[in-house]
């Protein structure tokens, strides 16, 4: 029997200057035997987007409680932040980049739109997590059509 | 269908990979595939490869749509890839004189050829067309991107486009082993029973830059031999048998 373990956690600014509030949760599930390398990915893509998506819609019902709902929140383009200042400032790598672009070039986008929609005029210019980003956006772009 | 990219989620076997361990260098593939290094320098030959053969692509999809790319905006679809290709480059470094722009100068003269030349207008099969195939005994599948395949009488042939710095020999097509690995896995992909033609479409990046077709064929002997040699270079990897091409042409680039 096949475990699964996914776990997700956020940290978003609080009330109060210079200080933040985390949010967390984990899941636990069972994966029938058999699974082909395809299904397997695809379960760990669900069950992770199910967490990631858990901890932003608490993060937004919380918000709204309060005061400007998280979800409703518009970076300016290119400077996205993840809620967690040292991770935002890792540059994005070589690989990821040329992964975005591969993307880009797959699903027949000019490099003009892509460094349109990342906000940037260099793409080395993108950190990990906005890249990261990018390419989750592409990829959806790709599930959709 | 799947993309490529979806393809090379799964572990996989490559062309490249084979060839990089096979012809170049078993340590450049250790370098590259095992330990994952990130590589010194980025030869400026890369990015004008991939976005000439983005531009090529490109111009592909068009004639299957019935529509006509002119020269500008193909050199258009290149000088936009290229740019945003050299700029995600890690230390790209450029041979003697060679520069962004005169590269970008250099490749409209390319494309130029491309065009001229261009034979297949209403031939086309599939534009970089993505395949997975199993190789018995290999643990895992060979994967790779046709660059078009096409109708020619009642065969098919899968055309590559390259770029070279100079003309191709006779022979050259003949020992490739693109050719044989692709052939492959053209004939191992359900409902396919003959062995396809292949054809390289070289454009030469000289002063005159020329479109010259090369054609080649495989036998059943030569995709039975290249089955035995990705086995042995898969039991090899396995084995950790990395050894450095003390005089391998990529030497310069690695």
């Amino acid at each position: 029997m096949l475990k699964l373990n996914a776990s997700f956690s956020k940290k978003v600014p609080a009330d109060e200057e210079f200080s933040s509030q985390s949010y967390h949760a984990s899941i636990e599930a069972e994966l029938p035997d058999g699974l082909t390398d395809k299904q397997l990915k695809d379960k760990i893509h669900d069950t992770f987007e199910l967490v990631r998506e858990s901890v932003e819609a608490e993060i937004g019902n919380v918000q709204s409680n309060g005061s400007e709902s998280r979800q409703h929140i518009r970076y300016p383009q290119g400077k996205r932040s993840s809620g967690n200042k040292q991770q935002d400032n890792i540059p994005a790598s070589t690989k990821q980049i040329n992964y975005l672009l591969d993307l880009a070039r797959t699903q027949g986008m000019k490099p003009g739109e892509l460094l349109e929609q990342a906000g940037v005029t260099d793409l080395k210019r993108l950190t990990k997590v906005e890249c990261s980003r990018l390419i989750d956006e592409l990829n959806g772009n790709a599930k959709a059509a | 269908m799947a993309t490529i990219l979806e393809l090379r989620e799964v572990p996989h076997w490559s062309y490249s990979a084979l060839n990089t361990y096979l012809n170049m260098c078993s340590l450049k593939y250790a370098f590259q595939y095992v330990y994952k290094t990130e590589q010194e320098r980025t030869s400026a030959s890369l990015p004008f490869g991939k976005a000439f053969h983005t531009a090529a692509t490109t111009h592909a999809k068009n004639v299957m749509q019935g529509k006509r790319m002119t020269l500008p905006e193909l050199h258009e679809v290149f000088a936009e890839w290229f740019k945003v290709e050299c700029s995600a480059s890690s230390n790209l470094v450029f041979k003697n004189g060679e520069s962004i722009n005169s590269l970008i100068e250099q490749a409209r003269f390319m494309l130029d050829a491309l065009l001229a030349r261009w034979i297949d207008w209403d031939n086309i099969v599939s534009v970089a067309h993505a395949f997975k195939v199993n190789v018995p005994g290999l643990n895992k599948p060979l994967i790779g991107e046709y660059d078009m395949v096409i109708k020619e009488g009642e065969g098919t042939t899968i055309v590559d486009w390259k770029t070279s710095a100079q003309r191709w020999s006779e022979s050259k097509a003949d020992k490739d082993f693109q050719a044989t690995a692709f052939s492959f896995a053209y004939l191992m992909e359900a409902d396919h029973d003959t062995i396809p033609a292949f054809r390289f479409d070289v454009v030469t990046k000289t002063k005159n830059p020329s479109l010259e077709n090369h054609y080649t064929q495989r036998t059943k002997d030569d995709l039975h031999r290249f089955s035995l040699l990705a086995l042995a270079i898969e039991r090899a990897v396995k084995k950790e048998v990395f050894l450095p091409a003390e005089t391998s042409f990529s030497c310069r680039d690695c």
